[in-house]
């Protein structure tokens, strides 16, 4: 597996995702150009330029037509995803940590860090696609207070269960879930001891895996929020992803970037690991990043997968033949007792 | 104004009249000052007052006697004037009460009496005794646990034991598969029972398995669910020792002041036998104040001993009185060590005014000196004993007249030879490791030119020299020549070893192979795998930042740990946590990592097998390989099968739930297209696909054709 090496970014990466199509990546990073590569040429299209801070999330609607993104320059700005020209610039009161679509592109949500003394908070805004652009509001249609004790940020946002709700982690390991009309919390589960750095979700929205800096990824049910598995490392987890073919989940991560000096090198962890999905193995890893890797995307179509890390550089990676055609580890099919 | 507080006002405003109510203190009706004392003599009217000035005078030794008028000492007697034998004393605090019962009690008050001190509290609770005794009903028998339930383990496994994070557990390995867990404790944790905060230690055999509670004490548990056998109180406990054949153990706490900071106690019914202070005499404690003298066992659990100033002190077990109740006198003793297989001790001793510097044999219980050696200008002597008590070498570290340069000088006894010979191996390098070979003659040993070398040699001695000599046999004159081979005790260099990265040593305990390690903060934590028979290196692998190593009681499985202490200055070893099995060959057989890793343990197994058995074995190595392969064949296969039956399972259960899922999903993808404005994601006819030719020219030549 030879992977393409993007090399567009002048910093860190924060955050890689594939369209829903599979055949854009977007990628953002702490320099202030989120960019769109073609997903299988790894050809740079172009990048969308305004932004004046790191930009920590994007959000890519599923006809492909308009992008988000949220920075750290505390605004959230609309693109036309083909062009790259900017049709609004939402701000907020402290940096956007995240940004998600709702089902049908007519709303989104998003997370702003407290800053100064303004609160953190989730905020969603009305942007349908078929009203004219200079009609957006540019007030959230909601805005939910998060809680002030103890100061967690929210890390992710993401709409669940057709737009009634909306899903949120936190940097103390819990997740809430937020009714979309009236701000008020459903649910909450506590499962990682420390801050949970990304969740993904799969196609169907039905899993989703955490990846959280106590060394574990943690799948769960996302219709009932149940525990099912747990992925255990010896690093902190940066992110997570459910392959949408097989029946793996793939892990980034490495020393926290302030940590890394204390680490040599070769034993540094950078790699990409690859775990069992049901009996939580770990089967195999991609090395090549000489920094922890931020952000892990699988393309759509489970045929590549993408990786970003804080030494700047994106690498795509095309799988081999042979683990396109690795069948399960235990044989499928009825057990066979022995004859003797 | 509030209603509340109107109410409060109006009480008060009221004419009604005031009830006081005094706070008066409590009335003290405890007598926790009060002791009675019993058993004085009985003495008439007109010697009450001595009899009670002589025991104020001893109470007083221990604390102060209250003497106000109303407590003073209360001696009660009979109608003849002649006392009943006993007399109340009040201390001023219950303190002194306290410790006048621990130390008076038993005191020795003349010929025919030695009294009795209890607390008046103690005495209350007589009054409250029913007349008639009950018989208490005894509580049924309850066999203790088999401590031997692990010795006969169907697969022939070892087992080890990690502490991680809060985690202890016990794991079983063989070598060829994963890593099996047998405990980890889950029973204890869901009665809400802490079994371990600390280190744990086998004990010598296996057997039972010690837990370090420093606030507490010292646990030991045992049988198939590790159930708790004994407690061994000892606050601020550190460590625990078990003897050779673990009859007894000793947990030692380095508390320098408590004078019991070493207690030797009964492993199986869990009394104390004996306490020590940590160190034998106060003078001792000034010399060498970091590192007490240590008490070792010898090997068949019959003494225990520890070096004192000029003498050893060899106790009996289990008595724990002093062997023929003297020390052995050892003039300028700085180091004594017990053979593994004898009752000798080996002590050696620095010059001391016109006395040279010497080591000493001695045999125990006749006190015989069985060998003397006098050595001059010696800095210092490391001793180290065969495992089998063959021999024992001492690296002795000697300077020239200047004390400027030193070098090295092996003693090397043979011990179970007549007259006890002594060999003389001159080093000139710096040795840093000497291990004797386990279950043979060889030694090695790691040297290099200088201290701060980083590329060392290691070299291989064998005590023994295999000698052939060709031999004419039968009649006179006959031409038929045989050879014969001929072990003969002589001292040779089996092989050396250059540039090496390497500064420890680890034989198997089957012996021959060698492990060859650099470990510590500067080393790579390299392992050399090694063949001494054959002199060849079999594997070279590397454990990264590696802080131990050790072997499995067989010789089949090493492994490799980072650890970081459980007390203090941990920072430097936080990362890389974890452990590695490797088999004999250096095969890399495991790989487990943690956040905080502190310790590893094999489980100590002795050899069950005689010297005899174990020939006959290797003789017929054949017909016992065959089998056993056989029997690891079906082992493979049955825990394939569970394996994966066990992961079936889990993926149809998986799958299951991610059916369900699916299907919701499913359900909702009417209104999911509404959303999107009619626009079906998962319809594949709503893809189409565009084929798009696009001609470039990418060059255009001219040229003319002739017709």
């Amino acid at each position: 597996m030879r992977p393409i090496l993007l090399k567009g970014h002048e910093r860190s990466l924060t955050y890689v995702s594939y369209n829903y199509d599979g055949d854009l990546l977007f990628t953002a990073s702490k320099d202030n150009l989120p960019t769109v590569w073609n997903a299988e040429t790894g050809e740079r299209i172009g990048t969308y330029n305004g932004h004046q801070g790191a930009v920590w999330d994007m959000d890519c609607n599923k006809s492909s037509s308009r992008l988000l993104t949220a920075s750290a320059d505390a605004t959230c700005k609309l693109w036309n995803t083909e062009t790259g020209d900017e049709l609004k610039s939402f701000p907020h009161r402290g940096p956007v940590r995240g940004v998600a679509w709702a089902e049908g592109s007519d709303e989104f949500a998003t997370i702003s860090d407290p800053f100064m003394e303004n609160d953190a908070l989730i905020s969603i805004y009305s942007v349908p696609e078929k009203s004219p652009v200079e009609s957006y509001n540019l007030t959230p249609r909601l805005e939910i207070e998060l809680p002030k004790e103890n100061i967690i940020k929210a890390t992710n946002v993401v709409f669940l269960g057709l737009n009634s709700s909306l899903f949120v982690t936190f940097d103390d390991g819990s997740i809430r879930l937020y009714d979309v009309k009236t701000g008020s919390v459903l649910n909450t589960i506590h499962p990682h001891q420390k801050k949970i750095n990304r969740v993904s979700f799969n196609k169907e929205k039905t899993l989703f895996i955490t990846g959280s800096a106590d060394f574990t990824a943690k799948l769960f049910d996302a219709v009932r929020l149940e525990h099912l598995k747990t992925y255990k490392t010896d690093r902190p987890v940066n992110d997570a992803v459910i392959s949408p073919t097989k029946e793996h989940i793939l892990l980034g991560g490495g020393q926290e970037a302030m940590s890394v000096t204390t680490t040599s090198g070769r034993a540094g962890k950078f790699e990409t690991k690859f775990f069992h999905l049901v009996y939580e193995e770990e089967f195999g890893i991609v090395k090549g990043h000489f920094g922890p890797i931020n952000a892990i995307a699988i393309n759509p179509d489970g045929r590549s997968y993408a990786s970003g890390a804080e030494d700047g550089y994106v690498r795509l990676h095309f799988f081999d033949k042979s683990y396109l055609d690795m069948e399960d580890p235990v044989p499928e099919g009825e057990l066979v007792e022995p004859t003797n | 104004m509030t209603n509340a507080m109107a109410e409060d006002l109006a009480d008060y405003m009221s004419d009604n009249e005031l009830v006081v109510e005094p706070k008066l203190p409590k009335l003290d009706e405890s007598f926790g000052c009060t002791v009675v004392i019993s058993n004085l003599p009985k003495v008439p009217q007109p010697k009450h007052d001595k009899l009670k000035s002589v025991v104020l005078k001893i109470c007083n030794k221990v604390g102060t006697v209250d003497v106000r008028d109303e407590v003073a000492p209360l001696m009660p007697s009979g109608e003849d004037g002649k006392s009943f034998g006993f007399l109340f004393i009040t201390f001023k605090s219950s303190a002194d009460a306290t410790k006048c019962e621990e130390a008076v009690n038993g005191y020795q008050f003349d010929k025919n009496h030695k009294i009795n001190v209890v607390k008046y509290d103690e005495v209350k609770k007589l009054k409250t005794v029913a007349d008639t005794y009950e018989e208490e009903s005894a509580s049924p028998y309850e066999p203790s646990p088999d401590t031997s339930w692990w010795l006969r383990d169907p697969s022939q496994r070892d087992a080890f034991c990690i502490r991680y994070g809060n985690e202890t557990e016990v794991h079983w390995a063989d070598g060829s598969r994963e890593p099996v867990l047998d405990h980890d404790g889950g029973d204890k944790k869901a009665s809400g029972v802490q079994w371990c905060n600390y280190y744990m230690e086998w004990s010598s055999r296996g057997s039972i398995m010690a837990t370090i509670l420093p606030a507490k004490g010292v646990i030991t548990w045992g049988g198939p669910n590790y159930k708790k056998l004994k407690r061994f109180s000892h606050v601020d406990v550190e460590t625990v020792q078990f003897s050779p054949e673990e009859g007894y153990m000793m947990t030692t706490s380095f508390k320098n002041d408590i004078k019991d900071a070493i207690k030797i106690w009964n492993t199986k019914t869990g009394k104390l036998l004996r306490a020590f202070p940590l160190f034998p005499s106060e003078s001792f404690k000034e010399k060498d104040a970091e590192k007490p003298p240590p008490f070792l066992w010898s090997h068949n659990d019959e003494y225990i001993a520890r070096m004192g100033e000029d003498l050893i002190s060899i106790y009996e077990l289990p008595s724990m009185k002093l062997l023929e109740k003297k020390s052995l006198l050892a003039n300028g003793i700085a180091e004594f060590q017990w053979s593994p297989a004898q009752n000798i001790l080996a002590y050696w001793a620095p010059e001391k005014g016109n006395a040279p510097a010497h080591i000493q044999l001695v045999e125990i219980p006749s006190r015989k000196h069985l060998r003397q050696k006098n050595l001059f200008q010696v800095s210092k002597v490391n001793m180290s004993w065969h495992d089998q008590g063959k021999f024992l070498g001492c690296k002795v570290l000697r300077h020239t007249k200047t004390k400027k340069t030193v070098y090295n000088n092996f003693e090397l006894f043979r011990v179970h030879e007549d007259g006890i010979p002594v060999e003389i191996l001159e080093i000139k390098d710096a040795v840093f490791n000497f291990r004797w070979e386990p279950q043979g003659t060889r030694f090695a040993m790691v040297h290099a030119e200088n201290r701060s070398a980083t590329r060392a040699s290691v070299s291989f001695y064998d005590m023994n020299k295999e000698v052939t000599h060709t031999e004419r046999r039968g009649p006179k004159g006959s031409k038929k020549q045989v050879t014969v081979t001929q072990t003969v005790s002589e001292l040779n260099l089996v092989s050396t070893l250059k540039d090496r990265q390497c500064n420890s040593l680890y034989w198997s305990p089957a012996g021959n192979i060698i492990v060859m390690a650099s470990l510590g903060d500067t080393s790579s934590g390299s392992l050399e795998f090694f063949d001494v028979n054959t002199c060849t290196t079999m594997a070279v692998r590397e454990h990264y930042r590696a802080t131990e190593v050790s072997w499995d009681p067989s010789g089949r499985i090493l492994s490799t740990s980072v650890l970081q202490p459980l007390t203090g200055g941990y920072f430097k070893f936080q990362m890389d946590n974890g452990y590695m099995l490797w088999s004999f060959q250096g095969k890399q057989l495991k790989t487990v990592a943690f956040q905080n890793f502190f310790q590893f343990a094999w489980r100590p197994r002795k050899n069950l097998l005689g010297e005899e058995k174990r020939s006959e074995i290797k003789a017929n190595l054949k017909k016992y390989y065959e089998e056993f392969d056989r029997r690891d064949k079906e082992k493979a296969r049955a825990l394939y099968l569970e394996e994966t039956r066990g992961k079936r399972e889990l993926r149809s259960k998986f799958r299951d739930r991610v059916e369900v899922l699916r299907a919701g999903y499913d359900a909702n993808r009417e209104q999911r297209k509404q959303m999107n404005d009619g626009y079906d994601s998962e319809d594949e006819d709503m893809y189409v696909i565009q084929t798009a030719n696009v001609e470039t020219v990418l060059k255009t030549d001219e040229f003319l054709v002739e017709s």
